[in-house]
């Protein structure tokens, strides 16, 4: 009994578990902020990096234009070649396009539906055009894509095939 | 008695805990946090350079990628064509679009490297014209991207007279045959007048190849003979054909 009553001592013990509370309360409160800090930073990294490996494996080309001239309407066909048909990590990617179309240094139409064209697809996108066109015309046509990767075609209006 | 008055200051005292402490904090966030954060970003910036070779690699693959394509029609009637693609580079080759003019043809043809193939005869009925004439402009899409006009473009197709050729001087000849087995062709195209050999080439069919298309670049106008021998055998000799800017190409059909 005299054990229990006798508290001579007690108060270093109690300081001590207190101190040693508060030094490890804060230690893991640092341990825990870096970490969360760490892992945020990282995934932040790679989601960066994605994305910049994202855009240098989309590939894509213009594959063939044509003109309409009843209805005044530009054809280009677009192939996503990305994945390039052999067993690579990085290119099996979807893009999204818009097309412009520019004669004599001005805008003469454009199609900016970000049409969707999946690996290894290819899609014809019209085009309306502010004027009309006739045969020896020189348009430069500007694909750009979503992840802001772009292609030049120029096209030269033919006679007609007939 | 010395030791022991040590040995129990040295563990009474609390002088120097923090430190401790503070130092197995430190080294915990490091082992924990930091140095496992450096790794990822390591391992993600290989991943980053992998990617970047693994595009170069393709990139380069599809700058090396050659191959000349020839379009010929059968016969000088007929209202479809065949694609041939000789390989030049040394790695296979996959076409999987032809176009003529505005229309898209999906196919698949394999060439492998430094070889040849030739596609299924491509029916143009739909874009061939009952009456008048229409000239014909041919290319393949390859699937790394590549996109090759045949080298004998344009075709001209009249209703009334049927195939013809423009452009450089040449003559163009077309060998088909209508078995299978292992056949050895000599294409010899010589200027009349001079003598002047201006090829002398020979050609190995095998397996069931049906058909082969050679276009011969002439130096100039005049009159050139054309004699085509299978197996030693002559299959066609023709001593009179003249080229001039007007009629500059001429078709050769050989049909074994």
């Amino acid at each position: 009994m005299k054990l229990f009553t006798n508290r001579k001592g007690l108060t270093p013990v109690v300081a001590t578990v207190i101190l040693c509370g508060v030094v490890l309360t804060i230690g893991i409160s640092v341990w825990s902020f870096t970490y969360n800090i760490s892992s945020v930073l990282g995934d932040d990294y790679y989601e960066g990096v994605q994305k910049r490996i994202d855009v240098i494996c989309e590939r894509f080309t213009i594959e063939h234009i044509s003109y309409n001239s009843r209805i005044n309407e530009l054809y280009v066909w677009i192939f996503n070649y990305g994945n390039a048909g052999i067993d690579v990590m990085y290119g099996n990617l979807n893009i999204n396009v818009d097309v412009y179309v520019f004669k004599d240094g001005e805008r003469i139409g454009s199609n900016t539906a970000s049409t969707l064209i999946s690996c290894g697809g290819f899609i014809r996108i019209f085009v309306s055009l502010s004027t009309s066109l006739s045969p020896g015309n020189e348009l430069v046509v500007e694909v750009i894509s979503r992840r802001e990767n772009v292609v030049y075609q120029t096209y030269v209006v033919p006679s007609a095939w007939l | 008695m010395f030791t022991r008055r040590m040995l129990f200051r040295r563990l009474g005292s609390k002088a120097g805990m923090s430190t401790v402490f503070g130092m197995l904090i430190f080294i915990g966030v490091l082992f924990t946090c930091v140095i496992p954060l450096f790794l990822y970003v390591n391992q993600v910036n290989s991943y980053y350079d992998q990617a970047v070779i693994e595009m170069r690699h393709i990139d380069e693959d599809k700058q090396r990628e050659m191959i000349d394509v020839y379009a010929y029609p059968y016969n000088t009637t007929s209202k479809a064509i065949y694609v041939y693609v000789k390989n030049q580079c040394p790695f296979s080759v996959d076409v999987i679009r032809i176009w003529v003019n505005d229309h898209c043809y999906n196919y698949t043809l394999k060439v492998p490297g430094l070889g040849w193939n030739v596609t299924e005869a491509v029916d143009l009925t739909g874009i061939l014209p009952p009456e008048g004439n229409i000239t014909i402009d041919t290319k393949v899409t390859t699937r790394r991207g590549n996109i090759v006009s045949s080298l004998v473009n344009p075709l001209y197709y009249s209703a009334a007279v049927g195939w013809s050729s423009s452009g450089t001087l040449s003559i163009n000849v077309v060998i088909n045959r209508d078995h299978q087995g292992t056949d050895t062709f000599n294409i010899k195209i010589t200027k009349i007048g001079t003598g002047e050999v201006i090829c002398d080439e020979d050609v190995r069919l095998i397996g069931n190849t049906k058909s082969y298309v050679k276009r011969v670049c002439l130096p100039q106008t005049g009159t050139y003979s054309a004699i085509v021998k299978c197996n030693g055998f002559s299959v066609y000799e023709k001593i009179d054909i003249q080229i001039s800017f007007g009629a500059p190409c001429y078709w050769v059909y050989v049909s074994v």
